[in-house]
């Protein structure tokens, strides 16, 4: 199979992933998601005669998103606005999905620390592997593992509250 | 409650919309097309020094083919299409010359190769009657060239002879003119090969022309060498028989020519020697009807002087007396062997021209001690 065929193949498999991986990450703006997420599959054809076909595809296109993702938030007046952020988030959130208890779960994960809910998005949303997440964040699995396990408490106490409330 | 785990995994997961799909597809398309051409890109450069090399691989076959093939065929004569391009490259080469002596090898190199045109022109002669001016226009040329050559090269009469005793390739050139011509041949056209023939074998006039009229010419741009080359060729006729009536080298000759008293022994001595040369040429196996054109030119040109020397036009005489005499002189270059003396039949009449001359030589002496 030729580079351009094989990288087309990829690219089906994994757009809606990468879209969805930052979609959730830029407080559910689509246009900016779809933007980032060209950037990243445009990138990612330039490198790709540099990829080691051995490796796993998900680990270097999410890695890629994951650089992507630290440049955007890095450029200037790319501060994050809570206030903004929260208007998106509900108003794109109401599109997206018209379940009340996964606006919910959204809401506590956004209540998070940044790591926990880095952990968690990337384990349920992008479906990642624990050593997948270990690689992308540059820690062990181990640790990874705990951390997924920590956020799953803290969350689950979290839910268990407003119930009890 | 659900469970945490369901409820995580339920997350709504965003889809990529169709048209920002189909354009990040179309620039994928467009990159991916990109870069297969860049396998290519070599012939899509931009860079303008390669760009011009690239063009310059693709016109230099041509550039060089087509000078080189003027150049060197001896074919393009005057009046192809590649002439003006052959003569450019003989004016860069004359200019390539730096030295006199280069540059005389040079002139000698062009003189050799006009008349290596002539040879070809000759050739298709019989086909092509209108080709006798080129013909004539050449050989002038050529003759023009071989003069100046050997001004330049100041050549002593012994080294003269030297050269001439090696055979000139030239010389062989002319005597297959000549041999092409044939002595039926228009009075313009013998008359030029045999005052080349002359000019190159014997050597007669090259010492005695004046140096400068030719050292001034030579000086001058290449382009206008050339032209003037080919001007002058009338004009070089008149220059050597002008410089062969003043010049004074003791040369017995060339006193008695200048001097009118001596005039009609002269007429009295050329007929015998034409009388002496048709019977020389006649036992030599030379055809008969090509001896008695020649003997009838050589009594019409002996006539025509008369004929002027009674009107008082000396120069008219000395001018045809002259032709009469290069003509007689070269005149076995011009015929042709019969085949029951030769068996190798016409065109060989060259493998004995050294012992013929030698005869006609003798012959001619016996006409002048009469």
């Amino acid at each position: 199979m030729s580079q351009n065929r094989l990288y087309l193949k990829y690219y089906k498999s994994y757009r809606d992933k990468i879209y969805n991986y930052f979609l959730y990450r830029v407080a559910f703006n689509q246009m900016i998601a779809e933007d980032l997420c060209s950037e990243v599959f445009l990138r990612a054809f330039d490198k790709f005669d540099d990829f080691d076909k051995e490796r796993s595809f998900q680990s270097w296109i999410y890695a890629i998103a994951h650089n992507s993702l630290c440049n955007y938030y890095r450029g200037a007046n790319r501060e994050v606005n809570l206030e903004e952020a929260e208007h998106y988030s509900l108003e794109n959130f109401n599109s997206i999905s018209n379940s009340i208890e996964s606006q919910k779960i959204i809401e506590k994960i956004k209540k998070l620390d940044g790591y926990s809910r880095e952990v968690l998005l990337l384990r349920f949303v992008d479906e990642l592997s624990n050593s997948e997440i270990a690689n992308l964040l540059g820690k062990n699995e181990g640790a990874i593992r705990t951390q997924i396990s920590r956020a799953l408490n803290i969350l689950k106490s979290e839910i268990t509250d407003n119930y009890n409330i | 409650m659900k469970d945490i785990f369901e409820q995580l995994n339920q997350l709504p997961k965003g889809k990529l919309r169709l048209k920002p799909e189909m354009r990040l597809r179309f620039l994928l398309y467009r990159k991916m097309i990109v870069k297969d051409f860049s396998k290519f890109k070599i012939l899509f450069v931009s860079h303008s020094v390669m760009r011009a090399a690239i063009v310059m691989v693709l016109i230099l076959p041509i550039v060089v083919a087509v000078p080189g093939y003027a150049y060197a065929s001896k074919g393009v004569v005057e009046g192809h299409l590649l002439y003006p391009v052959k003569k450019a490259v003989e004016n860069i080469e004359l200019s390539l010359a730096t030295t006199e002596e280069k540059k005389s090898e040079t002139l000698d190199k062009l003189a050799q190769r006009r008349f290596a045109e002539a040879e070809v022109i000759s050739e298709d002669l019989i086909n092509n009657d209108k080709k006798e001016d080129v013909l004539v226009k050449t050989i002038q040329a050529g003759v023009a060239l071989n003069i100046q050559s050997n001004i330049l090269k100041k050549v002593t009469e012994e080294e003269n002879d030297k050269k001439v005793k090696a055979e000139d390739p030239k010389a062989k050139l002319l005597e297959n003119v000549a041999l092409n011509v044939g002595i039926k041949r228009q009075e313009k056209v013998v008359d030029t090969v045999a005052w080349a023939l002359e000019n190159i074998k014997n050597n007669k006039y090259k010492n005695k022309i004046k140096k400068n009229s030719f050292e001034d010419m030579a000086s001058t741009t290449k382009e206008e060498v050339r032209l003037e080359t080919e001007e002058m060729t009338t004009s070089t006729q008149e220059v050597m028989f002008e410089n062969n009536k003043n010049t004074n080298n003791g040369n017995n000759k060339v006193l008695e020519k200048n001097n009118p008293s001596t005039t009609n022994s002269r007429f009295e001595i050329l007929k015998q020697e034409v009388k002496d040369l048709k019977n020389y040429l006649q036992s030599e196996g030379f055809v008969e009807e090509e001896v008695d054109e020649l003997s009838e030119k050589l009594n019409n040109k002996i006539k025509n002087s008369e004929n002027a020397q009674s009107k008082n036009n000396q120069k008219e005489v000395e001018d045809i007396l002259e032709s009469a005499e290069t003509l007689k002189n070269n005149a076995k270059f011009f015929m042709k062997k019969t085949d029951k003396n030769n068996g190798q039949g016409n065109g060989n009449s060259n493998n004995n021209s050294e012992t013929s001359k030698e005869k006609s030589n003798n012959g001619k002496a016996k006409g002048k001690n009469k």
